[in-house]
């Protein structure tokens, strides 16, 4: 060893030593400023990242100037926790704080939702969108609650809200596309099912994406667009039968003959299936064939009043007239529940903190064989009014497995 | 007529969980500026109109090439006549969404079509008023002259009206006209002098409700004509809600589901020309919301059958056998509803045999997202859609149909189908309010839209409701008359390229009502088999020609015709000559 390697302050050792220092200083200055300690938890609240939310609590602990900002992320962890009650108590707290004030109260409102206060959360997220018209989460929030509520043209305003203020987030245009696709709205869902495809066209499941796309465009009667977006789809029972659908429309008879049969192999207890080889089979005066297959429909759903209705018409046909009139008026008792059910959608729609109605819907959903959605409904009833008792003796009702 | 209103929304509520997990996360970051929510709404909404506003109109390639051109001959007939709907008091009622019908009548019997109007109505304050009809009278089809004031002291109308449905109900060899609207019927009774007088009440025609479709028919076989009334809905300035369109706070037309429908009527003609109101007798539904009325033996059990088209509630099909009470079997029929069963806004309504089966099959037409509807006749009893099999669906659910008939207007010997369309809310979002009418070419088997000239009436938007169709220039082929909401009504030429063999027929009852409504033409040309109906009521508000339309293609003569009469006679010509319209009076055996 030399003698000039042997100093310890030799010229490089002592730059490189200085240097180390120097960044070490830098770093520990970084990670103590407790403004990048705010944002780091913010990005975190932003992503979901539970991780940063607590490198947040923990760098900006004991901090005396940023005790608001402790306490929201704190707000938040609680809330991760399940303790919705800590989780508000500590968001309104600090909910005065002028750097905290929209997230708070984003918070605020989401431990009040999940304590079943669906005016107060509704209250929060609303005074949150006052201070930040922007907030994408509060948007988000009310479009949640709305849906949840049944009141879809509220819902529909913020996350089309939320869609403009994320451009490049696929997720709000694909829940409009869903929920315009389930209330019978198919020409709006077709634009949003475009926009999620266009924004992220290999998102996840992005052919159920396709799926639905081409639900819609066989709603809509634009069977070319369907069959296009169903070619975007590997093979698979859902498709064929879509494509069969489409044939059909198209006049296609004997090519959706063809796959409405390869669809019936491949899933034998298919409602739709049944029911497309039944009109298939009607069409080539295949009485008794239709009749069996709709039989199977009406076993597999016995609710489904259009399949009842059509095995009705096809057992007269067969002179089974007993038989027929049985089927026949079950189809027409469904049918008054199914215009009511719908109506009543309707009418929630229009009337978003009417319990009453979510409660009669509620019911309707249980007597057409429906439970979830009867669940459903029944919790929008109880978010409107937490006193309604009939809502929460049909809660109540469902098996302790069944509740949410 | 189906607005906002979904039928049987089936919501997975559970979405709520889907939204719930796609929407998670919390973020106040953004900053990109954009329109505000209802802007974008109201964009995208605008955005889908004219994008299905562009499909509603134009047709598509594989669109078939017809062997006729329309001519629009309204202004060189000098005709100008329009309904109006008093949409311009801005009250929204659904009473002016319904619109009006054309009658055609040959009411100087100079053997040329004139046309009879209906005209509407208005608002003052909160009070529903009448306009009067118009007549134009045809000079040998080559222009028409408006002789309401001569025939009809005006026609002046005590209440707000829709339709004109056009027999001989005295049996005096003059057509009369029945006009519905809200409030009571006008029957007008032609004189035969060139005048009308009207006699609603003096006949026993009294009826204050909504009154939309009727059809004259002899439902018991007595040799006199039976009218049919349907009935809307229980609308009022009472009964008047305030309905959202775009937005929360702009009001539109409120949909049907907002109003119970009305009875309907039927009225039993008397040989003293009066007539006795047998509702309850007959056993009508009080649910109904119709707008169409079809009559024919469906069944082809010899008396004859009504078919109510109903709007967003199930259609109805009453069976006769002549006598008290009719059976309602529409749903066990598959003439109620869509193929999914749901019943649809049904419109208009006419039948055909356009699959040369010699069974009557109904057509429908729907609300828009809804298909028109072809129900092919299995037999006793039975029907069947096939709008898919026949091609129709292709057509897209834009259109909201109103009047329609089918008839071969080409003259190859397949019945075609004329649909006329408009929308009935102010602001739509899912197609136009003025759509383009439609003609369908039939070839026995299906249906394909037909491929006009680019400035055709038929390729042009309008508001339409009403129409019928005859033959104005009796040059063998029927023309159409349309009629639309708040424009005058448009007279289209049919001019065939090339001509081809035809054969019209005027019945005249004896035994049967004189109007031979319920008779069956068949015509045998070689193996061919073609049928067609006198039928009661149809398309939309209005009265077609009540001459028997076959064409014949290339025929020079027609082996055997067929007629069947009300009464049951059965009357057979052999080797009849093409190009004529044969008057036929029912034999004395």
């Amino acid at each position: 060893m030399s003698e000039t390697s042997n100093r310890w302050w030799h010229p490089r050792t002592l730059v490189l030593t200085l240097t180390v220092s120097f960044i070490a200083t830098l770093i520990w200055q970084s990670w103590s400023d407790p403004q990048k300690y705010f944002e780091l938890g913010k990005q975190g609240l932003a992503e979901n990242d539970r991780s940063k939310i607590e490198r947040a609590v923990h760098g900006l602990k004991d901090n005396p100037n940023f005790i608001a900002q402790y306490t929201l992320f704190e707000a938040s962890l609680s809330l991760r926790d399940n303790k919705p009650a800590e989780a508000l108590r500590l968001a309104l707290a600090c909910q005065d704080h002028p750097d905290v004030a929209v997230e708070t109260r984003v918070i605020a409102g989401e431990a009040a939702f999940q304590l079943g206060g669906a005016g107060n959360a509704k209250l929060y997220w609303e005074e949150a969108l006052s201070l930040d018209p922007e907030c994408v989460a509060a948007h988000q929030w009310l479009g949640v609650l709305y849906f949840d509520l049944g009141a879809m043209d509220n819902a529909m305003l913020h996350l089309q809200a939320v869609s403009q203020l994320s451009p490049n987030d696929p997720r709000p245009d694909r829940l409009m596309g869903l929920i315009n696709r389930d209330y019978e709205r198919p020409e709006i869902a077709i634009s949003h099912y475009r926009e999620t495809l266009r924004r992220a066209p290999k998102q996840p499941d992005y052919e159920d994406v396709w799926l639905e796309l081409a639900e819609c465009e066989l709603k809509q009667r634009e069977y070319d667009s369907a069959k296009n977006s169903l070619s975007q789809c590997s093979d698979s029972p859902r498709k064929k039968r879509l494509l069969a659908q489409c044939l059909l429309n198209l006049g296609s008879l004997e090519e959706a003959r063809q796959l409405a049969e390869q669809a019936i192999a491949t899933e034998p207890n298919n409602l739709d299936v049944l029911r497309l080889n039944a009109e298939i089979a009607l069409v080539d005066g295949q009485v008794q064939r239709a009749a069996d297959l709709l039989l199977k429909g009406v076993e597999i759903n016995p609710f489904h009043h259009g399949t009842r209705t059509q095995l009705a018409q096809v057992l007269g046909r067969l002179g089974q007239e007993e038989q027929s009139m049985i089927h026949s008026a079950r189809a027409a008792e469904l049918q008054v529940l199914w215009q009511r059910f719908s109506d009543l959608q309707i009418d929630a729609i229009n009337q978003m903190t009417n319990a009453d109605i979510r409660y009669e819907i509620g019911t309707l959903a249980s007597q057409l064989g429906m439970p979830e959605l009867a669940r459903t409904w029944f919790k929008a009833a109880l978010a409107i009014n937490p006193g309604m008792k009939q809502a929460s003796q049909a809660l109540a009702q469902f098996p302790e497995s069944q509740k949410p | 007529m189906k607005r906002g209103d979904t039928i049987l929304v089936v919501i997975f509520h559970a979405v709520a969980l889907n939204a719930t997990l796609c929407l998670t996360t919390i973020g106040c970051n953004s900053k990109t500026k954009t329109k505000t929510n209802e802007q974008a709404e109201t964009s995208q909404a605008g955005e889908a109109a004219k994008s299905n506003s562009q499909s509603a109109s134009h047709g598509k390639p594989e669109d078939e090439r017809v062997g006729l051109t329309w001519v629009d001959i309204t202004k060189s007939l000098d005709v100008n006549f329009a309904y109006r709907n008093g949409g311009e008091s801005n009250q929204y009622t659904i009473l002016e969404s319904l619109g009006g019908g054309i009658g055609l009548i040959d009411y100087d019997r100079d053997g040329y079509l004139d046309i009879f109007c209906p005209g509407g109505g208005g608002f003052q304050e909160q009070q529903t008023t009448g306009l009067p009809a118009e007549l134009f009278r045809s000079l040998s089809g080559e222009r028409m002259v408006k002789v309401a004031a001569q025939a009809g002291q005006g026609f002046l109308a005590r209440c707000y009206t829709h339709g004109a449905f056009v027999a001989d109900y005295d049996c005096d060899g003059f057509s009369d006209v029945l006009v519905t609207g809200y409030g009571g019927l006008h029957l007008w009774r032609n004189h035969g002098d060139g005048t009308f007088e009207e006699c609603h009440e003096l006949v026993g025609l009294v009826d204050d409700r909504w009154s939309s479709a009727a059809a004259w028919a002899d439902f018991n076989r007595d040799g006199l004509l039976d009218l049919y009334v349907a009935h809307y809905v229980d609308w009022s300035f009472e009964k008047h809600p305030f309905c959202r369109g775009r937005t929360q706070a702009e009001r539109d037309i409120c949909p049907p589901r907002e109003f119970n429908g009305l009875p309907d009527n039927l009225y039993l003609g008397q040989s003293d020309g009066s007539f006795v109101d047998v509702s309850k007798e007959w056993n009508l539904r009080g649910d109904g919301k119709g707008l169409g009325v079809l009559v024919a033996d469906f069944d082809n059990n010899g008396f004859v059958d009504v078919y109510v088209a109903n709007d967003t509630v199930n259609n109805f099909l009453y069976s006769n056998q002549g006598t008290a009470p009719f059976r309602e079997s529409a749903m066990l029929s598959g003439v109620a509803a869509d193929k999914a069963g749901v019943p649809n806004g049904s419109m208009g309504v006419d039948l055909c045999d356009f699959d040369h089966s010699g069974r009557a099959d109904i057509w429908v037409t729907n609300y828009e997202r809804e298909d028109f509807a072809l129900y092919r006749n299995e037999g006793p009893g039975a029907f069947l859609h096939v709008s898919d099999v026949a091609g129709l669906n292709v057509l897209g659910g834009l259109f909201v149909g109103f009047g329609t008939v089918c008839c071969d207007l080409d003259l190859d010997g397949n019945e075609d189908i004329l649909v006329n369309n408009g929308h009935v809310i102010l602001y739509p979002t899912a197609s136009p309010r003025a759509q383009t009418p439609l003609m369908l070419k039939g070839d026995k088997r299906r249906f394909r839209r037909a491929k006009l000239a680019a400035d055709s009436y038929l390729m042009q938007p309008h508001e339409g409701r009403g129409l019928a169709v005859g033959d104005l220039d009796n040059d063998g082929d029927f023309d159409a008359v349309y009629s639309n909401i708040n424009a005058s009504i448009a007279i289209q030429r049919n001019d065939l390229d090339t001509p081809a063999a035809w054969l019209q027929i005027q019945l005249v009852g004896i035994q049967s009502n004189r109007d031979a409504i319920g008779a069956v033409a068949t015509v045998q040309l070689g193996s061919e088999t073609l049928m067609r109906i006198r039928k009661g009521g149809g398309s939309y508000m209005s009265t077609s020609d009540s001459r028997l339309s076959f064409g014949l293609g290339a025929a020079k003569t027609i082996d055997r015709l067929t007629i069947r009469w009300p009464s049951g006679k059965e009357q057979v010509l052999e080797q009849v000559a093409v190009n004529q319209v044969l008057r036929l009076t029912e034999p004395a055996r």
